[in-house]
Order: C-alpha cells, then structure tokens, then sequence
C-alpha cells in the first residue's frame, strides 16, 4: 500500500472524526434523556449498575417445573410491573406526599432480568425490574410504596383462594452502592495504570511518546463509551471489564509505531547532524512502516470476537461489542491520533529547545541537539 | 544444498512438535469415563476451568447485620448510623478478602443497606463457607497460669488481618495461623516481651484451648494455634476466628443456589468463536505469510493449548463472561509479536540479507517493541489485581497469564520451529517464506546508516 500523503500532517481531519462521534453520542444521549424525560435515561444502563428491586415468588417443588409454567409465572408478575392501577396509585402518592408531578410510564418497572432459583425442595422465581428514577425519588420511598403495592397484589394472586399454598412473595431493593464501588475501584485502577504507563513510556522512549500514548488510550475509552451510547448499547458490570481490556490491548499498537519513531529519529539525526527534524515526517514514515502490522494484528485480533459477538446471546453482544468500538478506536488512534499529536508536541518542544539554546548561546541548533541526544 | 545430516535435527525438531500439538489437542477434547475402572478416568482439561457465577451459577446467601450485638460505640447516640454504616463497609471488605484468601477470587461481595449479600460461583458446598462466616468465633490472648485462673484480655481477634490452615509436619495435625495487622502486630509484640518467661494462653468463645511458653518477644506479627486439629477443623477455625474479628456480627437469613441461565450458551459460543476464529487466523497468517505464517500458527496453537491448560490447573482463576472474550482477544494478540518480527524479517531480507540472517536479525530488531508493548500491558493487568474488586482481580490474573504464554510461545516456539522449516530450503525458496527483494529510498537510508554506525564502530577500537 502507498499513500503518498503525510498520515499526521492531516490531524486537523483526524482529530474532528472523533470529535463527531462524541457529537452524536451526545445528541442520542440527549434525546432518550429528553424522550423520557430523565436524564439517567440518556444511557442505557443495567440494574446491576443502576439498582433495582428483586420480588422472590417462593413457588414450591413443581410450579416450575417446565418453561411454560415459568413463562406463565413470569407474565404475571410483569402484568402486574405494567399495571396501570398500581401507576396510577403511585402518582397520586407522589403528588399527595411528595408533592412531585410524575409521568405514569416513569413509575411502571420494566423487567430486567428473571431467573429460576432452585434451593432443593423450593423453586423461587426471581424477577428484576427497574426502581423509579432518581430523579423523581432521590429517597427511594416512592420505590418501596410502590413495591408494597405490588407485593400485596402478587399475594392476592398466590393466595389460598387461588389455590396456592404456601407461596411466598418477597421483595428487596437493591441499591447502586454495590456499582460504585466496583466503578470506583474500576476508576482508579485505571488511573494508576494510565500513571504507571505514562512513566514507563517517558522512561523508556519521551515525554512526548507517553503523553501521546496516554491521550490516546483515553481517546479509545471515550470513543468506546461514546459509540456504546450512540448505539444505546446496556452498560452493565462487564462494560467496565471490556474497559479495562481495551485500555491494556490498545496500547500495544501505539507503543510499536512509537518504536519505530525512536529508531527512525536515530537514523535521521545521524543523516542530517545540522538541519532541523520534521517530526512530522518521521512520525509519517513510522506509522506506515507499521501498518501492514497495524491492519494484520488488528484483523487477527478481530475475528474471534466478532464471531463471538454473532453467536452470542444479547448478554454477550453486550460485552463484545463494546469490546469491538474500542479495538477499532485503538486502530484509529494509534495510526491517526497518536504520531500526529507526538509530531505536534515534539515539533513545539524542539522549537523551545532551540529558541532557549540560541538565546543563552550562539551555539548552531544542530551541534547542540547532537549533545542533547 | 541439502545435506541428509543437516536435515535429522529439524525432522526430530517437527515431529516432537507435531506429536505434542497433538497429543494436547486429544487431552483437551478428549475424556475418559470408564465407569468402575476408576484409573482410566480423565475429564478433558478445559472442563475442569472454574467458572464464574455469571457462567457456572453458583450459590448466594444474604446476611443481615446483627443489630442486638452491636458494639457500645454504635448504640450511644453519637453519629450511630454513620459508624454503623462505616462498620458494614469494614464487614464487607473483611468478608472479600476472607473470601479471597480461601481461594473464591471471583466472589463479590454487595451490600444493600443492612445485608450483605455474598455471591461464589462454582461452588460444591456453600454451607461450608456460608454457615461458618454466620457463626464467628471470638478469640482471646490471656496470660495463663493455671488451668483454674483466668487472667484478663490483653488481646482479641479484632487485630487479626488473615487466617489460614498450615501443616505442621512434626507434629502430623493442621495449625490455625494467624496474621495480625500492623497495629495488632505491634501490640503482639508488647504482649509476648511482657510475657517473657510466663505463659501466653488462647481462648476461643472463652473456652481455654492451649498455651505456650513464651521465650522472647515476637514481633514478625505472626502466630499460629496448635490444637491437634485436623485440616476441617482447622479450615473451620479459620473462618470462624476471621469472622470473629469483623466489625460487625452477621446472621444469615437466606441463601441458595442458582442455575446458569447464560451460561451454557456464552460456553458453547465462546468454543465456537474461539476455534472458528483460530482457524480463521491461521488461514490469514498462511496467506500473508507462508511458510512463515506456519510457523506461527503452530505457536498460535500451542499457545491456546497452554492457556487453557493454565487457566483449568490454577486454582484463582475463574471464567467469566469477559474472561471468554479476553481469551478470544488474546489469540488474536499472541499473534502479534509474530507479525512484528514477520514484517521485520521481510524488511530484513528486502535489504539484501540472507534468509538466516533476516531472520536472526528480524527477532533481534523487534525485540525492543515486543517487550515494551506487552511491559505496558503487563503494568495494566498486575495494577487490575492489585487494585480491582474481586471481579476484576479475577480477569486481570488470566490477562497476566496470556501475555507471558503469549510472549514464550511467539518468541521461542515460532523461532525454533521457523529454523527447523527453513532447514529443509535455501535461498531459493525464498518466496515460499513471502520474502521477495526490493529497492526503495528508505532501505537506502538505513544501509547508509550501518555503513557510518561501522566506520564509527571501527574508529573507536
């Protein structure tokens, strides 16, 4: 392949890309959050992340037992999640107590997950739902009336004069907290690995290569999260694993055009000892130097999981997906983003490096870079 | 030419290495279930990877905090909830890593106002851990004199930051060793240089179980209980003392067992993606590079041989969700430094050299960047295990382990099995490797270079 261009001159293009995306990232945030009136809408977020409520239908030894009964279980418990009369209830208290205005869809609970638990002699559905949006119920309360109201109703159904016995319906909330831990954690594992990286790369190639890289990997994860958003993709507990994955895969790719850019500035101090370097050039000729391995470990390292991905349940897809956004923004940002921002930098450092020799002394620029290499 | 004598190394060389590939292939996918004849028994390695809750089910059990024990600091009325709060924070951390240290690294701890809940995946008996977490044991250090007198409390449990089983292999029974914190190692010292010449006796749930004489001040901030136990009974102990020294008293209220629901299918997937994509792989090495590209892919499959080896016999390594996916990826990343040394080879060659040599000189040249891009993501999985919630401890433990099997596979295997192919050809075949001869500017600046960097060389000898 042959491109005569220079790859990093052309920055001004390569950086509005990305800068696009995280546009359009915004405005689809904007809308659900809009649509729906509530801003934690803007993304769509799991349970696991957001908290929710669980009911436990504690439903005996055969009422379980095959996939119909359970689908016929499960239904009952989301009618009851949709029940208008339930919304409505809810409303009124909001607007009797808490003197809040709500929408009756943001009080319904949509089902998020269900499971059939089997402890031996008991089998337990366990259905998640949503709680109500923080924004209209930053104690929570309105979520605990409502869940009473639904645990009442489910125990008018599995009553004795239904021709249940012994079922029993509980409910428990579950809060964030358990999340913000875990993206906390997450949060700080990887600002400790940007750190150490970013002094491993400035010891071992420049200042300029690891403030590179290191923009560079935060380009990848914001373009993962940003096209993740665009596609309202369910950002659940392994979002923050695919993360992780990204950030230590992504590297790799800059870090080898950086290698060639330490080489190549070796090879072109030692032709042209007076003249003044053009990063940009050597960042140029790195980058294509390196594509062909740039494309072939990028193409390699898809093919597992795009196939992944396919065959997946939606649970997978909604790992492997963003796993995907961020292999393509690493290929991007290291092939586009990085050797142009390390050209930039250099060029302006190389540039006060010699406006400061030429001041403190009439030395020629190119004998001193020589004593500074 | 090619000599017969040249030639014998790199048969043997290929054929070891074609019989191991498959013999692994036959233990990964092969097992043996001869019933009563119980020897014959093998299970196919790859089945015997722990899996995580998402993948495997497992067992859950919520705790309640005990509210009628609670200490005297958190029912005086001083900013009661707030130190309650700050003990179910310090209970669960406690709990993660008991957890940890007995070897469930992918069980998560959650906390939902008063309860905790517990969650381990791929668990055979989750009463062993669970009931014993619920009935703590407290433990005492008293100076001892007699067996009738009992002495006040000069130490509790409260200052013990890990417990564990040893083996005390004079004595033929299990010990309880204990780790005090950095306070309660101090205070352990202080004790046993009063104590010095007297007897220090250990009491658990006030009952008297042993003492011994101490002889000098201890200050390693270790100790371990001998009571003639056996590995149960000291595991048991174990558990219950570390419970003991939570801040908080727990009672279990529910717990139970889950079935996979995602699980079979992200497995099955997974297999598939996973052999399909290796295939695929294979195939795109071939076509670009040859025989060189052969070369690779036989390192690419013992690397996948030898990580999923890793992963079944290391004992903290659960498979989860995104662990299937860092695999997949990996496969995809262990080929990596071959297509660095590959373009290097070929560059190498472009040049001028000869094939031997551009490949001698293509490993030795990627070197620099092989090792500094894996040290990077190196950096990133040990910082995941040492920083990240069990989950993430769990991933970065099998990222860790990919990347070194993917450094030993790409930079010695595909080397060694390169060498053995290339025996077999001369400079002629050179195509057959995806090696062709070329001219441009750029090689004509780096000859220039070598040319200088040698007259250099010479001139300061």
């Amino acid at each position: 392949m042959k491109i005569n261009r220079n790859i990093p001159k052309m920055f001004k293009i390569w950086f509005i890309i990305p800068l696009i995306i995280i546009v359009i990232a915004a405005a689809v945030f904007t809308g659900y959050a809009v649509s729906y009136k509530d801003i934690s809408k803007g993304m769509n977020i799991g349970t696991d992340f957001a908290g929710g409520s669980v009911v436990n239908l504690v439903l005996g030894e055969t009422e379980l037992s095959d996939s119909s009964k359970y689908n016929a279980h499960l239904k009952t418990v989301t009618d009851i999640l949709q029940d208008d009369a339930i919304a409505e209830q809810v409303v009124q208290y909001a607007k009797d107590e808490l003197g809040n205005d709500i929408d009756v869809s943001a009080v319904k609970a949509t089902v998020s997950y269900s499971q059939k638990s089997d402890s031996g002699t008991n089998m337990t559905l366990v259905v998640k739902y949503d709680n109500i949006s923080k924004t209209y119920d930053s104690t929570n309360e309105l979520t605990k009336y409502r869940n009473e109201l639904i645990v009442l109703r489910l125990n008018e159904i599995y009553s004795a004069d239904n021709g249940y016995s012994n079922v029993n319906v509980t409910y428990s909330n579950i809060g964030a907290t358990a999340s913000e831990t875990l993206i906390r954690t997450a949060i700080i594992s990887l600002a400790i690995s940007l750190a150490i990286i970013l002094v491993y790369v400035i010891i071992r190639f420049e200042l300029w290569s690891g403030l590179a890289a290191i923009i560079a990997l935060i380009h990848d994860v914001a373009i993962m999260v940003a096209l993740t958003i665009a596609f309202h993709i369910q950002v659940n507990s392994s979002f923050i694993a695919a993360m992780i994955t990204i950030v230590a895969y992504s590297i790799n790719n800059t870090i080898i055009i950086f290698d060639r850019v330490r080489e190549n500035s070796k090879i072109e101090k030692k032709l042209n000892t007076n003249a003044i370097i053009d990063n940009f050039d050597i960042a140029d000729k790195s980058t294509k130097q390196s594509m062909t391995r740039t494309i072939n470990t990028t193409v390699t390292t898809m093919f597992a999981i795009v196939i992944f991905a396919i065959l997946g349940a939606s649970t997978v897809r909604e790992f492997a997906l963003p796993v995907i956004f961020g292999l393509i923004a690493g290929f991007y940002s290291s092939v586009f983003i990085s050797p142009a921002l390390y050209a930039l930098m250099k060029n302006a450092g190389d540039k006060w490096r010699r406006e400061r020799a030429s001041k403190t002394s009439p030395t020629f620029a190119g004998q001193k870079k020589k004593k500074n290499a | 030419m090619i000599k017969s004598k040249s030639i014998a190394l790199p048969i043997v060389i290929l054929a070891v290495f074609s019989i191991l590939i498959i013999l692994g292939a036959v233990f990964a996918f092969v097992s043996l279930d001869n019933g009563e004849l119980g020897i014959w028994n093998y299970n196919a390695f790859p089945t015997r990877i722990k899996l995580g809750l998402d993948l495997s089910g497992g067992a859950y059990a919520v705790y309640q905090v005990d509210k009628e024990n609670l200490p005297e600091s958190m029912t005086d009325g001083e900013n009661d909830e707030q130190e309650i709060e700050m003990a179910i924070e310090g209970t669960r951390a406690s709990l993660e890593s008991l957890l940890f240290n007995k070897g469930y690294t992918e069980a998560q701890v959650s906390v939902y106002g008063e309860t905790i809940r517990v969650e381990v995946p791929d668990i055979d008996d989750p009463e062993r851990i669970f009931e014993l977490i619920g009935r703590p044991s407290s433990l005492e250090f008293k100076e001892y004199t007699d067996s009738e007198t009992v002495n006040d409390t000069l130490m509790t449990g409260d200052e013990i930051a890990e417990t564990g089983v040893t083996y005390n292999s004079e004595t033929g029974y299990y010990e309880v060793a204990l780790k005090f914190t950095s306070t309660g190692s101090d205070k352990f010292a202080q004790i046993t240089s009063d104590l010095t010449g007297k007897y220090l006796g250990i009491y658990i749930n006030g009952e008297y179980v042993m003492h011994a004489t101490v002889s000098e001040a201890i200050s390693g901030g270790q100790c371990s209980i001998s009571g003639n136990y056996s590995y149960d009974d000291a595991y048991e102990l174990a558990v219950q003392i570390q419970a003991g020294s939570f801040p908080l008293q727990l009672n279990m209220i529910e717990s139970s067992t889950l079935t996979a629901t995602l699980g079979d299918s992200a497995i099955r997937a997974g297999v598939i993606a996973g052999l399909v994509g290796l295939l695929l792989i294979i195939i795109y090495l071939v076509a670009i590079y040859r025989l060189m590209g052969v070369a690779a892919s036989i390192a690419l499959m013992y690397y996948t041989l030898t990580y999923v080896f890793f992963l079944s016999v290391f004992p903290w390594v659960q498979l989860t969700l995104s662990g299937i996916a860092g695999i997949l990826l990996s496969m995809g990343m262990a080929v990596d430094a071959n297509v660095i040394i590959f373009e290097r080879v070929k560059e190498e060659y472009a040049k001028g050299k000869s094939m031997k040599a551009s490949v001698s000189e293509g490993f030795k040249r990627s070197l620099g960047a092989i090792i500094d891009g894996n040290v990077t993501t190196i950096i990133g999985a040990v910082v995941l295990m040492l920083v990240g919630a069990s989950t993430i401890k769990g991933f970065g433990i099998t990222l860790l382990i990919g990347i070194v099997l993917s450094l030993i596979t790409s930079l010695l295997i595909t080397r060694i099995i390169l060498k053995a192919i290339m025996a077999f050809h001369s400079e002629k075949h050179a195509s057959y490797y995806a090696l062709k001869r070329k001219y441009d500017e750029e090689t004509e600046d780096e000859k220039k270079i070598e040319v200088s960097s040698a007259a250099e060389g010479g001139a300061t000898v």
